[in-house]
């Protein structure tokens, strides 16, 4: 993880939008390695075009839903070098929902996309 | 500086820790904020801010310590009280304890492994044991769900009650008038339906432990729970198990003393009850039957005095348990 740190703002997004793709978003970086959530929460930032943030306390409790959802199990760890942290991973079953979610998402923005084009406000 | 550090840190996870009550301290709530709000400050200090700059950036962030104990708590299951705790730790071993009671009174009265029974008993008591203990966190999308269970129940409990049925003839009967041929008549007697619904019911109760392990959130949880159900049902079984081996060890003994005798000296001329004293063997009853042909040894459980283990040199189920 970089030591740069970026300034942390709120999302430029409604709440609305944000919330229905906190999940999506924490199973696929998931999906990558098992992070702890500061981890997640910086990796965020450096992901994609940065504009997606979201406070380090709303991400707590997206963690704690998606565990008893069954999708991401968590584990307290100790890194070689590092102190220790409660890690988030995907299970099997998380990863079957990523990539389902992941396809019901590219398929829900090309909807909404192409009739916004043929509106003529893209 | 550090004092203050401490301070104004130490303060956000206490009043975090009093907003969430029992839920944070259980789930480890407060413990993973602050390993990660150590990591987030040091972040920042890597970046080159201040101490102060670093602990306020990294607070500000976290948000307000009640407004995420709020958003938490709608996350996490409420544990109850710490009196309530206590209730349900003391009622769940109250009940694992009466299972193992159950089991043991209940396992003397059949030799050797009987998975029917073993299961009925564990199995009727395991998901109460489930339901009572606290600090499991059950899955919220529950795949093995009551109803699904129920249901299952049901079907497996329906199917097993319908059971085979069978016929059987009777001798014919030979009517005939005077003068006409006899006509034999062969009625048909359809037995009673062969029910076993203590296999449906194990069955049944076997598919509501399934769901409800399946429905535990937490590995280490569900593993603990599977190896309490296998330790209570071994515990019991081993020990009668080996009771039954002391018995087979001493039978082999005792049969080929008897065998023994038998064939050097023919049938036993009287029939002789008595202890096994001639053996050495106080603990043991022989009988040596009328017919002088066979004999029939009969040994006291230890573990259980009400019962005896009883074996019979004639008949084909040679072995069996008396009350």
């Amino acid at each position: 993880m970089r030591g740069i740190v970026m300034r942390m703002s709120p999302s430029r997004f409604s709440s609305e939008l944000v919330r229905s793709s906190t999940d999506l978003v924490v199973l696929a970086l998931l999906r990558d390695r098992p992070m702890y959530g500061y981890e997640i929460l910086m990796t965020l930032t450096d992901r994609g075009t940065g504009e997606l943030q979201f406070k380090q306390g709303t991400l707590y409790p997206v963690l704690y839903r998606l565990e008893r959802e069954g999708w991401i199990r968590a584990k307290w760890e100790t890194p070689p070098q590092g102190k220790r942290h409660k890690v988030y991973s995907l299970t099997a079953e998380g990863k079957k929902v990523q990539r389902a979610r992941t396809k019901e998402w590219r398929r829900f923005t090309e909807a909404v996309g192409s009739i916004l084009e043929e509106c003529g406000d893209v | 500086m550090f004092e203050r550090e401490d301070e104004r840190v130490r303060g956000f996870l206490d009043s975090l820790r009093v907003a969430l009550g029992e839920r944070g301290g259980d789930a480890g709530v407060v413990d993973e904020v602050r390993a990660d709000l150590e990591s987030h400050i040091a972040s920042h200090r890597d970046a080159g801010a201040s101490d102060d700059e670093a602990i306020t950036r990294a607070l500000d962030e976290m948000g307000n310590p009640y407004e995420l104990a709020h958003n938490v708590r709608t996350e996490l299951p409420p544990f109850g009280g710490k009196a309530l705790t206590v209730v349900r730790y003391v009622l769940a071993a109250a009940v694992l304890a009466w299972t193992l009671v159950l089991l043991w009174a209940l396992r003397p009265g059949a030799y050797g492994f009987q998975p029917t029974i073993l299961a009925l008993i564990a199995l009727l008591h395991f998901p109460v044991v489930l339901l009572l203990w606290p600090r499991i966190v059950w899955r919220k999308n529950w795949l093995f769900g009551v109803g699904p269970a129920l249901v299952g129940l049901t079907i497996v409990f329906g199917f097993m009650l319908t059971g085979t049925s069978s016929t059987s003839h009777s001798q014919p009967l030979l009517l005939h008038e005077e003068g006409a041929p006899v006509t034999p008549v062969v009625p048909t007697i359809e037995a009673e339906p062969d029910r076993s619904p203590a296999h449906g019911i194990a069955l049944g109760l076997a598919a509501v432990s399934f769901g409800l392990l399946m429905s535990m959130q937490r590995r280490s949880q569900r593993r603990a729970a599977l190896f309490a159900l296998l330790a209570t049902v071994t515990i019991v079984e081993v020990v009668f198990q080996t009771e039954e081996a002391m018995f087979r060890s001493d039978l082999t003994e005792i049969r080929e003393l008897l065998d023994e005798r038998l064939a050097s000296s023919g049938p036993f001329t009287e029939e002789w009850r008595g202890s096994g004293e001639l053996i050495g063997r106080a603990d043991l009853d022989i009988h040596l039957t009328a017919s002088g042909e066979s004999y029939v040894v009969r040994w006291n459980r230890p573990l259980s005095p009400g019962h005896a283990i009883v074996y019979s040199s004639a008949g084909d189920e040679p072995i069996w348990v008396q009350d």
